[in-house]
């Protein structure tokens, strides 16, 4: 078991190692020359010059990827051109909130796909059968922008309720929450109502209600953590959707951060803030599925027998 | 002495395409407190869906009729929800065919002890975890206190059975239906299942009903004997007198189609020719008609043949045997 660990653990660290190579040599293939970008639109060839040396990238590309490693490790990630601070301090103003709009998406998404669904699973012929495939119709259907425009029209615009962007405290972060929820829904919706159908036909359902189990027990203790199994793995994989949801709604929002840092940077051709954007997003990616990885292991006792 | 449980007329119908399938057709039995019923009969014979609408768990789909199903005084079919609820486990356990599907992956032994005591009683989880430790070591079930703390996948088959054996015990009920309960094990552990139930059934005073294929099984742990086929009771009466005197031409064909240690190559093994009828295809004739070497022409066609008594409370369901006695079989 703590070999199973170890060994997913450096598997992740060499996963974000490949990220930050992969993105840095992409960006210097295909950003152009950031000295001309800098620099003034007729600079003379030698003040371009000096512009690459400041950079740095008058050096072998070898040597400014060992640099590049050497001062990220220090926390350096270098130095945004459009607002000539420090990335690694503009990525940690911003990233808190994002991660907070984040997670309270994915909780309210789980909350929503773990009672609507099971009550689906439940009875699906009733209103929650209708509502759970309505719900799920819906939020596949519809892109964040545009349920985000509808959002900000009428509780923003029309009943003034909730600020229709920027960040003011929580309320601020009611109608983005809700636009990216409803993008991840449908899959853990449908996933978990699925999945509860499938385990309230097992057999150790049928023993829990023959040992005069209230109901209400087994559905949301003994069918839901069987149930529960498969959305982890689907969590995994929404969380690319949630980032990218996460980005579109800090747009249409304009909410401070990381999605709306990133759209700057790239009008802006800002390449040491994308490089480091893009490198610390990918990594949380590979982080969380490193923890629903080893949660697994907590939550089923038959993986952790099988990996030991 | 009067039964603690008396079913009386008891069907039990899937509704089909083509009408309703019958897979339990009027099955009426009794058990008497602390004794033991064997119900014997292949795949299919309904012996299973019988006994899961004596806990009112039979799937949704079912449609389960019977004249009465008495339980200590009460016909188990007027019960509420609620009621059901507080026989269930209680007052009848169930231990199931398939111990690793029976018992919830995701939760230790430990918990699915705990949370079917505190269904019933009012205790705490302390009081709650010494009956499981006691219920465990009644099942024989080593080293409980440390090892109830596992998950059913890290037992073995017999331990797994054990955990399910003891999960019927815990709240002490006053019937335990095990349904095939030593199916799925190794002959040897098969043998240590059976006689840790006769024990615990005489030591607890337990009435039992132990559902299985294995009619050799039913001499060792059976006080009574129901032998069933596509859904009827074809045969009854006290174990020894059914075994010794076999009189259904089915309850013959099982016993000569199961291998003793009397079994070689002068006393071959015989089959029961052909197969079991498709459940609802049986109308109204004798239900073993199609397979039956002695059946009356024109008879068993038509009538579903009533018991004939074959000895003291010995009852069969054969027109032959009612026609001729013991003579036409074969």
């Amino acid at each position: 078991m703590g070999s199973f660990i170890i060994r997913r653990v450096a598997q992740s660290l060499i996963i974000v190692v490949l990220i930050a190579v992969t993105v840095f040599l992409v960006l210097r293939l295909s950003a152009g020359d950031p000295a001309r970008i800098r620099a003034p639109v007729f600079a003379r060839p030698d003040v371009i010059e000096q512009y690459r040396r400041d950079f740095g990238i008058d050096r072998p590309l070898i040597e400014q990827l060992g640099s590049f490693f050497l001062n990220a490790l220090r926390g350096d990630l270098g130095q945004s051109f459009r607002f000539q601070a420090p990335v690694t301090d503009l990525i940690l103003q911003a990233l808190p909130k994002t991660l907070m709009l984040a997670g309270v998406s994915l909780a309210l998404s789980l909350a929503v796909a773990i009672v609507l669904g099971s009550l689906a699973a439940l009875r699906p012929r009733s209103f929650w059968g209708w509502l759970s495939s309505a719900v799920a119709a819906f939020g596949q259907s519809a892109p964040v922008f545009w349920t985000g425009a509808v959002l900000v029209l009428v509780f923003a615009v029309g009943l003034r309720w909730l600020p229709s962007g920027g960040y003011n405290g929580l309320s601020s972060l009611v109608l983005p929450a809700i636009a990216v929820t409803l993008s991840i829904l449908p899959t853990q919706l449908r996933v978990l109502r699925a999945s509860m159908q499938a385990v309230l036909k097992e057999d150790y359902i049928r023993t829990a209600r023959a040992f005069g189990l209230r109901e209400r027990r087994i559905t949301f203790v003994y069918a839901l953590k069987n149930a529960c199994l498969p959305l982890l793995t689907v969590i995994g994989v929404d969380i690319g959707y949630l980032l990218g949801g996460v980005i579109v709604a800090e747009v249409v929002f304009a909410f401070p951060g990381i999605g709306e840092l990133a759209l700057v940077a790239l009008n802006a051709r800002d390449y040491p803030l994308i490089q480091g954007i893009t490198i610390v997003t990918a990594s949380f990616f590979v982080i969380v599925n490193l923890l629903i990885d080893l949660l697994y292991t907590r939550v089923d006792p038959r993986i952790r027998l099988e990996r030991s | 002495m009067e039964p603690v449980l008396s079913v009386e007329n008891l069907s039990v119908r899937f509704p089909g395409r083509a009408g309703d399938i019958t897979v339990v057709d009027d099955l009426s039995f009794s058990l008497e407190a602390g004794r033991s019923l064997v119900i014997a009969g292949e795949s299919g014979s309904g012996k299973s869906m019988a006994c899961q609408t004596l806990l009112g768990i039979a799937p949704g789909s079912a449609r389960v009729t019977a004249t009465r199903i008495g339980w200590r005084g009460r016909d188990l079919q007027k019960l509420s929800q609620e009621d059901w609820r507080g026989v269930r486990g209680a007052e009848i356990a169930m231990i199931f065919q398939d111990p690793t599907a029976a018992l919830n992956p995701l939760i230790t032994v430990e918990h699915q002890i705990v949370d079917a005591v505190r269904a019933h009683r009012r205790c705490s989880r302390d009081e709650a975890r010494a009956r499981a430790v006691e219920v465990l070591g009644m099942a024989g079930f080593p080293d409980a206190a440390q090892r109830m703390k596992s998950y059913p996948s890290e037992l073995s088959g017999g331990l797994r059975q054990r955990v399910a054996i003891a999960l019927a015990l815990a709240n002490a009920p006053s019937l335990i239906i095990a349904d095939e309960a030593t199916t799925n094990l190794d002959v040897s552990i098969q043998a240590q299942i059976v006689k840790l139930l006769r024990e615990l059934q005489k030591k607890l005073g337990m009435a039992l009903i132990f559902v299985t294929h294995d009619l050799g099984l039913a001499a060792e742990i059976g006080d009574d004997l129901l032998v069933m086929y596509a859904g009827h009771a074809v045969e009854y009466g006290p174990a020894r007198g059914v075994l010794a005197d076999p009189c259904h031409p089915y309850t013959r064909g099982l016993l000569r189609s199961a291998p003793t240690l009397k079994s070689s190559r002068d006393n071959p093994l015989v089959p029961i020719p052909g197969q079991p009828p498709q459940p609802g295809s049986i109308g109204g004739g004798a239900p073993f008609r199609s397979r039956c070497p002695v059946s009356v022409a024109g008879v068993c066609e038509t009538a579903r043949p009533g018991w004939s008594e074959a000895g003291p409370g010995h009852l069969v369901a054969c027109h032959r045997f009612a026609q001729d006695g013991r003579r036409g079989l074969p």
